[in-house]
């Protein structure tokens, strides 16, 4: 049945050639478990992807309501306690390994010409990740997330000349309120995961493109 | 394309003038979506804010000498919402001078507390500390205190806009 299926999709497209492809692609003998860290950073990746998405299935991004939703998720919800337990905690273990990854490639030195470039594409990817974690710690809105933020924000109005606005395109205004929480809200769902997307494809189109680094 | 053929007697080829009317238009479109995309994010940070000023405390009940903190009730415009908020603000009575500050450190922004056996402001997020007439002594924060503008009506105590001084 199935091989039924996938032949008569072959026939109109030509999948065995590029499945082939992927499936049989060689690897070379020296790579080991250093290079798997990128892969369990993309792992993590796609499984905070899902547990997010479900997670907006009940999250309300406003003030009055956002500690509540949460909450309810936890308290009320089948395996909400889970779903929120690994979006959190992958969130931490995403950012261990990918500095594990780059301590990887720095030791390496993968990131030497011609992968100069997938570096610096991998520079900002660890920003965006950071971006991920400072915007999705303000969500659940307790004392916690308030301060942090209060604290994150203050950071960046320390910036010389520029501080006070940069304070406030972060907070939407002066004060930590409503705008902070929805702006913080739409970039992490929308803003971050677009670049990410884009930068990952980058990252991985480079990577096969330039292949991995040889041995040292 | 250096081996494009160029027509006699035009300037430039017709595959290049396309390219630029391209490269033009898409330039075009995208300030086109840009501007108002930029304006909308940034709005809340480019409208100007009106200050309103608060009535802080009755001028005889500050004490001498002898910070006190006071929670001012206030509504507060937060985006479409119109809250009730309290604010924290430190009054000080010093000689004749009456001196409103900020509750928050000017390090990162912490609460701070009044040490009465040290006379210091201290701030337990990362020891900062400050004397009562908000000078830093101690720790990490860069700038004194931040005060607000204030002025006496009625024998109240109004608090304006919050200045900052650069130590
Ligand atoms: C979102 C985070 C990231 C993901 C999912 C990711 C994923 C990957 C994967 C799957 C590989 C293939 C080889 C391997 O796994 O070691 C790779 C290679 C590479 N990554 Fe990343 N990466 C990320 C962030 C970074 C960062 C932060 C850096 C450095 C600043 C970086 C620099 C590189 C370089 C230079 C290579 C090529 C290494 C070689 O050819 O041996 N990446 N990445
Ligand atoms: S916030 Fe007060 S000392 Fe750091």
């Amino acid at each position: 049945m199935f091989n039924q299926v996938y032949d008569w999709m072959d026939e109109r497209l030509q999948l065995k050639a590029t499945v082939r492809n992927i499936l049989e692609h060689p690897v070379p003998d020296h790579v080991n478990f250093l290079h798997c860290f990128g892969g369990i950073t993309f792992t993590l990746i796609v499984v905070q992807a899902l547990t997010g998405m479900f997670l907006a299935l009940y999250y309300v991004p406003a003030p009055e309501q956002a500690f509540a939703s949460v909450e309810y998720i936890s308290r009320e919800v089948a395996f909400g306690k889970a779903i929120r337990g690994m979006h959190r905690v992958g969130a931490s273990l995403a950012v261990i390994m990918v500095v594990v990854h780059m301590v990887r490639v720095y030791f390496t030195g993968a990131y030497k010409k011609p992968r100069e470039m997938n570096w610096l594409i991998g520079v900002t990817l660890l920003f965006v990740l950071l971006g991920f974690g400072f915007t999705g710690y303000l969500l659940p809105w307790d004392q916690k997330a308030y301060w942090a933020t209060a604290v994150g924000t203050n950071m960046a109005g320390s910036v010389p000349v520029i501080g006070d606005f940069l304070l406030k395109v972060l907070r939407g205004g002066t004060e930590l309120g409503s705008l902070t929480l929805t702006r913080f809200y739409a970039v992490h769902i929308w803003f971050l995961p677009a670049g990410l997307t884009g930068l990952l494809a980058l990252h991985f189109y480079m990577v096969r493109k330039q292949g991995i680094a040889g041995p040292l | 394309m250096d081996n494009q053929p160029k027509t006699a007697g035009e300037p430039v080829s017709r595959r290049s003038f396309l390219s630029y009317s391209l490269g033009l238009s898409g330039l075009a479109f995208s300030a086109l979506l840009g501007v108002p995309l930029a304006g909308f994010a940034l709005n809340p940070a480019l409208v100007k804010e009106n200050v309103k000023w608060l009535e802080v405390i009755n001028i005889e009940e500050i004490p001498a000498d002898q910070p006190l903190r006071v929670n001012v009730k206030f509504r507060r415009k937060d985006g479409w919402a119109e809250k009730e908020e309290t604010k924290s603000i430190w009054v000080v009575k010093l000689g004749g001078e009456v001196i409103a500050y900020s509750a928050l450190c000017t390090h990162l922004g912490c609460a701070y507390t009044w040490r009465e056996e040290q006379k210091v402001f201290y701030c337990p997020c990362h020891g900062g500390m400050f004397d009562i007439q908000g000078n830093v002594t101690g720790g990490p924060p860069p700038r004194p205190l931040d005060r607000y503008e204030t002025k006496v009506e009625n024998g109240r105590l109004l608090a304006g806009r919050l200045m900052r001084k650069e130590g």
